[in-house]
């Protein structure tokens, strides 16, 4: 059978015990998904089954289900390097991917660049990761600190760290 | 029903017997509970007992009781309903309490008497207990035993969750601690105590928090007094230490910066530098190279993430290796087109892959600099295979003199020479390139036309000209006609303010792009014709582009010194009226060293290594 083609659902459960029910052929954009149905190269499964992801939370993988739905009907327009735009509206277009970012803290995005990574869903690495990018884009160090509530450096590390990464700007 | 039929001497046995029974249970019940109570303030490091103890303290007594009776009896019932489910019916009725009794004894000899003791019902007898049990089974079993079966199991699972919680315990002996602290004040302070025992899991998931970061990336914990002072107290002094520490927090200030950090630990990470590397890489691969600088000043992990040479790198390598990847990834989007897909950066490439091959075989220092090597090859390799020819490829390159010290070394070096390096010798009527303003200029075919003599646009090609071009006064008009001949622009040297509005608003953030484009780039659009937007509308200096100080002086400084030597060396072997104009040196990257190059008397492009 044609994975593209099949109709069953599966499940997807979290580490919190949670099921997530959705089209195989929308859960088979994660690669951790395809590997556990031993789909080959063409394609091709025998029944899809239900797939536990451990590592990834319930509000996360919540989260993650409702991407792959609507990338089955929708697939992301891929981002091309140099960027257009330093905003993420910019860059990504489609509404519906820009609204899907909209609103969620930054440890939910922090998740979700991790849940991405894991689970090998690269259409939503990407995205996760150029809103991280986009936070941080034309941001002073000592701005990008604040946003990323990192500690500061020592007087001396600062300086030699800013010595080292001295930028030559315009006139 | 059944009663009826019986004897009055046997219910009579009965009735009082539950009378006893229940009388004594309760009496032991109250001793125990004495005796709890006792232990509990005495005891302080028995590690089964259970950490929320103090909660039942609360509780009616009747409950508790109930709760230490339950737990014995949900498991004896499971017990018993494995070995003989056919006893069950008989033991629901008091008047076979005899009867019950001997099932009792001979099936559960051991367990039985082990249950009772320690459920506290030893001194109860025998025949009393049985009845209260089996009444007790029959009403109260079914209907709360699961409830509290399922109570116990979930006040199990939390008190495992918070073991877990934290690595060497001390969580849990907080919580004890806490515990402990708030059954033995007066009730009025409860509140005040179960406040700080919050505080104190709060502030231990905070150090938590630090430490393992700081364990993580080998660096000293956040200069902090107050961790330091948790770290060299006692253990069993830290709970006080935490006290005093809080009461020392009155002030708003503190109290919003530790409320801060249990609310960072509370969200976890937030670092950047701690998500997977495929992640960084993809996050990074998004930024302009000096937001990344930027990124790399804000700490000590972000400057490991970022810099592959840095020498306070002595982690594991993979730290090195992300920084690797990270500026391999940016030189790809950024460079790598002119080189595969530009015909005159592939014949610089090949030129640089020529001398490979005449180069004596050198040991390279570190690991590290043979990663760099070999991923440099890796670019060149890869753009290699786009090419038709892929001959000069076929020796490996293992005759390198020397190699950046890091991939961001190679990346910002790159930046800076490409110009020089890539249309080096292409100063002839056929392939005539300068480089303007950042951006390279095709003037190919218009070298016969240009006003000025050919020959001096000859001896200025092959270079960036921009000095010269500007030392001449060029109209209006003739920068348009630079601009239409633009093949190669430099991202970093244009001047977004002479677009429109949006970006002029946008501009004063950062420019929107970095690397060099192609003329055809959508970026760029319609943009591209506007005056002043690549090449300036009148004269001006060199547009600057952004890059590293440090290896931009570097850089300047080791030019001028190669020109000194070579034009002495020009002038010892072949005499200046050998060569046509004078001689010219640029900076290959591949190889990290200067080549050099003039025009012979028949206008042909000569190159040469650096020589002594």
């Amino acid at each position: 059978m044609n994975a593209d083609e099949c109709m069953e659902t599966i499940k997807l459960t979290s580490r919190g015990g949670d099921s997530f029910e959705l089209p195989y052929a929308a859960a088979r954009l994660a690669h951790v998904v395809r590997d556990a149905n031993d789909e080959n190269d063409d394609g091709d499964i025998d029944s899809p089954e239900d797939v536990e992801i451990l590592k990834v939370n319930s509000p996360c993988l919540e989260k993650v289900v409702e991407f792959l739905k609507h990338y089955h009907e929708e697939a992301l327009t891929e981002i091309k390097t140099p960027l257009e735009d330093n905003t993420f509206e910019g860059n990504v277009k489609q509404e519906w991917y820009q609204n899907f970012l909209k609103g969620i803290d930054q440890p939910m995005l922090f998740d979700l660049v991790t849940a991405a990574n894991f689970m090998a869903i690269q259409p939503l690495l990407d995205l996760t990761c150029l809103k991280v990018s986009c936070q941080l884009m034309g941001k002073s160090a000592e701005e990008i600190r604040q946003i990323l509530n990192i500690p500061k450096l020592t007087p001396e590390e600062e300086e030699t760290a800013r010595r080292d990464h001295r930028w030559i700007f315009d006139d | 029903m059944i009663v009826i039929g019986y004897e009055m001497e046997d219910i009579l046995r009965v009735v009082v017997g539950i009378v006893l029974g229940l009388l004594t249970i309760f009496r032991r019940e109250m001793s125990c509970n004495r005796e709890f109570h006792d232990e509990e303030t005495v005891d302080d490091n028995n590690n089964d007992r259970n950490p929320s103890n103090a909660e039942e303290d609360s509780i009616p007594l009747e409950c508790s009781k109930l709760e230490t009776t339950h737990d014995e009896l949900s498991k004896r019932k499971s017990i018993r309903r494995r070995k003989s489910s056919s006893s069950l019916p008989s033991l629901t009725s008091p008047r076979t309490s005899s009867v019950v009794e001997e099932v009792v004894k001979d099936q559960y000899d051991d367990p039985t008497e082990e249950l009772l003791e320690s459920a506290g019902l030893f001194l109860s007898g025998g025949p009393f207990l049985a009845v209260f049990i089996a009444v007790f089974d029959h009403l109260v079993a079914h209907k709360y035993v699961y409830a509290l079966v399922i109570f116990e199991s979930m006040r199990s699972l939390i008190a495992s969750f918070r073991k877990e919680v934290s690595d060497d315990k001390v969580l849990v002996e907080h919580v004890q601690d806490g515990a402990d602290e708030s059954k033995m004040h007066p009730i009025k302070e409860v509140d005040e105590k179960e406040n700080q025992y919050v505080y104190n899991v709060a502030w231990n998931a905070a150090t938590e928090y630090f430490s393992s970061i700081s364990a993580k990336l080998g660096d000293t914990p956040p200069s902090n007094q107050t961790t330091d002072s948790n770290n060299t107290y006692p253990s069993p002094t830290r709970s006080k230490s935490t006290g005093n520490l809080l009461q020392n927090l009155s002030d708003e200030n503190s109290r919003t910066l530790l409320m801060e950090m249990i609310a960072m630990a509370n969200r976890g990470s937030m670092d950047v530098t701690l998500l997977p590397c495929d992640a960084q890489i993809l996050i990074c691969s998004y930024l302009p190279p000096n937001d990344l600088l930027s990124f790399a000043c804000t700490s000590k992990s972000g400057r490991k993430m970022l810099d592959d040479g840095c020498e306070i790198v002595d982690g594991p390598s993979t730290c090195r290796d992300t920084a690797l990847l990270i500026w391999k990834a940016l030189f790809r989007r950024d460079f790598a087109w002119i080189l595969s897909d530009w015909n005159i950066g592939r014949e610089a490439l090949l030129r640089s892959m020529a001398c490979y091959d005449n180069e004596t075989i050198q040991e390279h220092g570190s690991l590290h600099h043979r990663k760099v090597i070999g991923h440099m090859m890796s670019i060149v390799m890869h753009t290699a295979e786009m090419w038709d020819e892929v001959e000069p490829f076929n020796t490996p390159f293992t005759g390198i003199i020397s190699t950046p010290a890091s991939m961001k070394e190679f990346y910002f070096l790159f930046s800076e020479v490409w110009i020089n390096y890539t249309i080096a010798g292409c100063n002839t009527t056929e392939k005539c390139l300068i480089g303007l303003h950042g951006h390279v200029v095709d003037i190919s075919n218009f070298v016969e036309d240009h006003p000025g003599s050919t020959e001096t646009l000859l001896l200025q090609a092959g270079r960036d000209a921009t000095v010269f071009f500007e030392s001449m006064g060029h109209s209006r008009s003739a920068r348009k006609l630079a601009l239409g001949m633009t093949v190669v622009v430099n991202a970093q040297s244009i001047h977004w303010q002479y677009t429109d509005a949006l970006y002029k608003e946008r501009y004063t953030q950062s420019s929107p792009t970095c690397g060099l484009l192609r003329p055809s780039s959508k970026l760029l659009g319609a943009n591209k014709n506007i005056p002043g937007f690549l090449i300036p509308l009148k004269r001006s200096r060199p547009r600057v582009q952004g890059g590293l100080h440090a290896i931009r002086s570097r850089l300047k400084a080791e030019q001028e010194a190669e020109l000194q030597k070579a034009q002495r060396w020009i002038d010892v072997h072949l005499g200046s009226e050998s060569l046509y104009g004078g001689i010219q040196v640029y900076y290959d990257p591949f190889c990290s060293c200067w080549r050099w190059w003039y025009m012979n008397l028949d206008f042909n492009p000569v190159f040469s290594e650096s020589m002594d």
